[in-house]
């Protein structure tokens, strides 16, 4: 039977035999995270790309239209030539923009929500680094991102990035505290914060969390939605009222880089929502065990991104003060009450870490 | 190896946090901030403090350097940077720095703390498979001992999440418009 820990342990017994053979066994340890960096990275691209064609089949489908059908089967390679274009286009900037700030953001922006892929568990033991504190990572490192924000809107020296700069940072900031308290419950519960703890814990109770915690899943999927700036919060973005938020100045590569990020980003909340409420790498029923975890793991991801990019083509744009109130009048008291009663039970359950 | 890693981090500690102090463009000087705290969130990792570290992530950088971004940008110009490096304090404000350099430099002399909590640096190295395991339960091993009531400390934390609730109503308080 397949299984991702198999996989692993294939691969890196294949790769400590390369190293032998190139006389690099030495630098094991790292090279090993090399590895996992150059091929993290490649999954991450390849399966934006691939989420990219999804999304517009999936807006095509709900318009009624049928969408990219050209390149290749299916319109399939429709979004590699599009990220051809877009490497290849000349890279226009402003003359009098901000230098450094102005370079750095865009690389900031991707690999501040790169980073998060690090402790996602694809399967049993396959994971980059299987941190103990593996959901406060998370949050953490992607907190950089309002930081590359508020950086390409002020540098780029235009009035239209720089309020867009400021309404993604307000919005990333409110929505992180709901997108974290949503959280809570189940570290209450399983008195954990590692990513592969919490999946075994599911497994031993025999249910998912997003039964008991349902309402957990819903504000969580809600503020990470508004995390990564997607419609209907997408007002940093906004393409009627700011012609195009924060990347208003960005071109060619640059621009790509903040696309990747922000894709990069669903696909992380999404992990995690796979992970946390909906089992991560286990089968839904145990006879369907035959089929491996990550394949489980993956359905499971791509699930929560079609429920977000269903929202997307269900939902008009919030307004500005809207968007605020929603945040901070109805997805915080829910998640403070969710969390008191979630407390409660574990009282009187006893089952308290 | 380990060693270098330590120097390269203190490095570039220094070095961002001299440039947050004589960089003329505030901006800049925000921008730097955030990668002192971001070294000293890995001088933590460093010592295998995973939880401190990310909380110094979570706390200095995307809460406290993102406040006085927004500061900046609500105050300032792109592309002014005629901010001041120097006023006419600088010698107390030396006097102040020398001093809290040699309270902590005294404090952390006497105290019993535990600097590390990476296995590699407290025991002798064990074996690498284990380094997952091998670290000691930090967030359980912390919460124990700001909590348990025996410890003492139960109090003080709850008193200061009161000041904290009280500081944020009051902060709502001062910003309110005035209804009149």
């Amino acid at each position: 039977m397949i299984s991702g820990e198999k996989i692993v342990q294939l691969v890196s017994g294949l790769l400590q035999q390369v190293y032998a053979l190139l006389g690099l066994s030495a630098y094991a340890g790292i090279l090993d995270r090399v590895v996992c960096a150059v091929v993290m990275f490649g999954f991450v691209a390849v399966f934006v790309m691939f989420l990219v064609w999804m999304e517009r089949k999936v807006s095509a489908h709900m318009q009624s239209r049928i969408g990219p059908n050209r390149v290749g089967p299916l319109g399939l390679l429709q979004t590699l030539a599009d990220a051809i274009k877009l490497t290849t286009k000349e890279d226009v900037h402003p003359v009098k923009r901000d230098k450094i700030p102005y370079f750095i953001a865009p690389i900031l922006a991707f690999v501040a929500t790169f980073m998060g892929m690090v402790v996602v568990p694809f399967d049993n033991k396959m994971v980059v680094a299987d941190l103990n504190i593996g959901i406060l990572y998370i949050i953490a490192i992607t907190s950089f991102t309002v930081i590359a924000i508020l950086s390409a809107g002020w540098s780029s020296n235009n009035k239209y990035s720089l309020l867009g700069g400021f309404r993604s940072a307000a919005q990333i900031v409110s929505y992180e505290v709901p997108l974290v308290l949503s959280l809570v419950p189940v570290i209450m519960i399983t008195g954990k914060l590692n990513f592969s703890g919490i999946v075994q814990y599911q497994q031993q109770a025999g249910y998912w969390f997003v039964f008991p915690q349902f309402v957990a899943f819903v504000t969580f999927i809600a503020s990470a939605t508004a995390e990564a700036n997607r419609a209907p919060f997408d007002i940093p973005e906004a393409e009627s009222e700011l012609t195009g938020g924060f990347h208003t100045e960005y071109s060619g590569v640059k621009f790509a880089m903040f696309f990747l990020g922000e894709y990069v980003a669903v696909v992380v909340s999404s992990a995690v929502a796979a992970t946390v409420f909906l089992g991560g790498w286990l089968p839904p029923f145990p006879f369907l065990g035959f089929i491996p975890g990550f394949l489980w793991f993956m359905l499971k991801v791509l699930l929560v991104i079609y429920l977000i990019m269903a929202f997307r083509w269900t939902f008009p744009r919030l307004r500005v003060d809207q968007l605020m109130d929603f945040g901070w009048k109805v997805l915080i008291p829910i998640t403070v009450l969710n969390i008191l009663v979630t407390g409660f039970v574990v009282l009187l359950a006893g089952k308290g870490a | 190896m380990t060693q270098a890693l330590f120097y390269i981090l203190a490095g570039v500690i220094v070095a961002s946090a001299l440039l947050v102090v004589t960089v003329r463009n505030l901006f800049h000087c925000a921008l730097a901030l955030a990668l002192t705290m971001f070294g000293v969130s890995g001088v933590y990792l460093y010592l295998g403090w995973e939880f401190l570290a990310a909380v110094q992530v979570l706390i200095y950088v995307g809460a406290v350097t993102v406040l006085i971004i927004f500061g900046i940008m609500l105050t300032r110009q792109v592309m002014d940077d005629k901010a001041r490096v120097m006023n006419n304090q600088v010698l107390l404000s030396l006097l102040a720095a020398g001093a809290v350099a040699l309270v902590l430099y005294l404090v952390i002399g006497h105290s019993d703390f535990q600097y590390s909590n990476h296995p590699a640096l407290t025991a002798a190295a064990t074996a690498p498979a284990a380094e997952a395991s091998a670290y000691a339960d930090e967030v359980s091993s912390l919460a124990a001992g700001l909590l348990k009531p025996q410890n003492g400390f139960a109090f003080a934390f709850e008193f200061v999440s009161i000041l904290l609730l009280s500081a944020l109503v009051g902060a709502v308080v001062v910003a309110r418009k005035d209804p009149s």
